[in-house]
């Protein structure tokens, strides 16, 4: 009995703990964080409102108008009045990964119409976007996207009627 | 025989010290998890944010005064609808009207946290006026920031409007904003991806 507690204790004489599996964890959860880091960021828009003074040294030139419908249609209205319809209504069923629904985000045409407005950096032409109270945030973040991708920077919003 | 006993001595003795190797991996770890939480503003759940197709990255979020605009009508619509999602709407609704501690949805159209750590719910439509109440917000905020040491000039305001939002709700957020004094305006969105 003596001699079979003896042994025993001479097993337990030499505890090394295993620690490279702890490293292994380390790194994983290192790396776990690494990647959501970069894959949950939110994007944003940056835009700076006009001072009211910037507002009258512009009333001598007729402003470009682009205008967000209540049915969420957005038209292009140049210095002549003239109006085109640059994206049709829409009612918002298409979801993210849907066919189809990077396209109704991206309103290339609009850009096209942008472009030549930014000729000219240190004389920016007058720009006014009129959203109606009851058109969506989204349809809004798509134009300020086109403005995004056209390098305009100023521009003044409106909402058409009056806001609850 | 008696050589080759001695080698195995030796290499019982060349072994490493991991020790320091594995604080330098914490170290790094702590770094980039206080690195992550730093660039966040504090995100509201349930917000279902807009998508677009060229946005820019949020690279400081100090200064930044945060207002949810959420869609609260859109909500309760898109829970009671048959899509395969609407159960999980209800649970946004149920985190939103426990967040706020209101039991009515339709009326949490505004939600903020202070600097104080404080949340708190505004009401549009109801004949209070809400602009005035979120430019007091926002100056409140802005005094608070002007006791730290941020530059004046990255005082922005960040909303995050529910995509599903009306205009109007975000508009008053801005003329607020304007109101205030912190002419910049920042939109919260996520890259739409082809």
């Amino acid at each position: 009995m003596a001699r079979h507690r003896k042994l025993q204790t001479e097993d337990q004489e030499d505890p090394k703990t295993e620690i490279s599996s702890m490293i292994d964890c380390c790194f994983l959860l290192l790396i776990y964080f690494l990647v959501a880091t970069s894959l949950v960021s939110e994007k944003k828009f940056d835009m700076a409102l006009p001072s009211s003074s910037g507002a009258a040294s512009s009333s001598n030139n007729k402003p470009f108008n682009i205008k967000i419908t209540e049915d969420n249609a957005v038209v292009w209205e140049d210095q002549s009045g003239a109006r085109v319809q640059m994206a049709g209504p829409t009612d918002f069923k298409l979801r993210p990964g849907d066919p189809g629904y990077y396209e109704e985000r991206d309103l290339a045409e609009l850009v096209g119409k942008l472009a030549p407005l930014n000729d000219d950096p240190n004389n920016p032409k007058p720009l006014v976007l009129t959203a109606a109270p009851l058109a969506k945030h989204q349809r809004v973040m798509d134009v300020m996207s086109a403005l995004t991708q056209a390098k305009i920077k100023a521009v003044s919003v409106k909402c058409e009627g009056v806001a609850d | 025989m008696g050589k080759k006993k001695v080698q195995q001595a030796n290499e019982d003795y060349g072994k490493l010290d991991m020790s320091s190797m594995i604080d330098c991996c914490f170290l790094l770890l702590i770094f980039f998890i206080v690195n992550a939480t730093a660039l966040t503003v504090s995100k509201d759940p349930s917000v279902t944010m807009p998508q677009a197709t060229k946005p820019t990255d949020l690279e400081d979020a100090k200064g930044c005064i945060v207002i949810n605009v959420f869609a609260p009508e859109k909500m309760q619509e898109f829970a009671k609808s048959n899509d395969p999602m609407a159960p999980n709407e209800q649970t946004r609704i149920n985190k939103l009207m426990e967040t706020y501690k209101c039991n009515d949805i339709t009326r949490i159209h505004y939600g903020v946290k202070t600097h104080k750590g404080e949340v708190k719910y505004f009401t549009s439509g109801t004949g209070e006026d809400v602009v005035k109440k979120l430019e007091d917000f926002i100056k409140d905020e802005k005094k608070a920031l002007e006791a730290t040491k941020i530059d004046p000039k990255q005082f922005r305001v960040y909303i995050r409007a529910d995509a599903r939002a009306d205009w109007s709700r975000t508009f008053n957020v801005i003329g607020a904003a304007n109101n205030a004094e912190v002419p910049d305006i920042v939109f919260g969105s996520l890259p739409a991806k082809k």
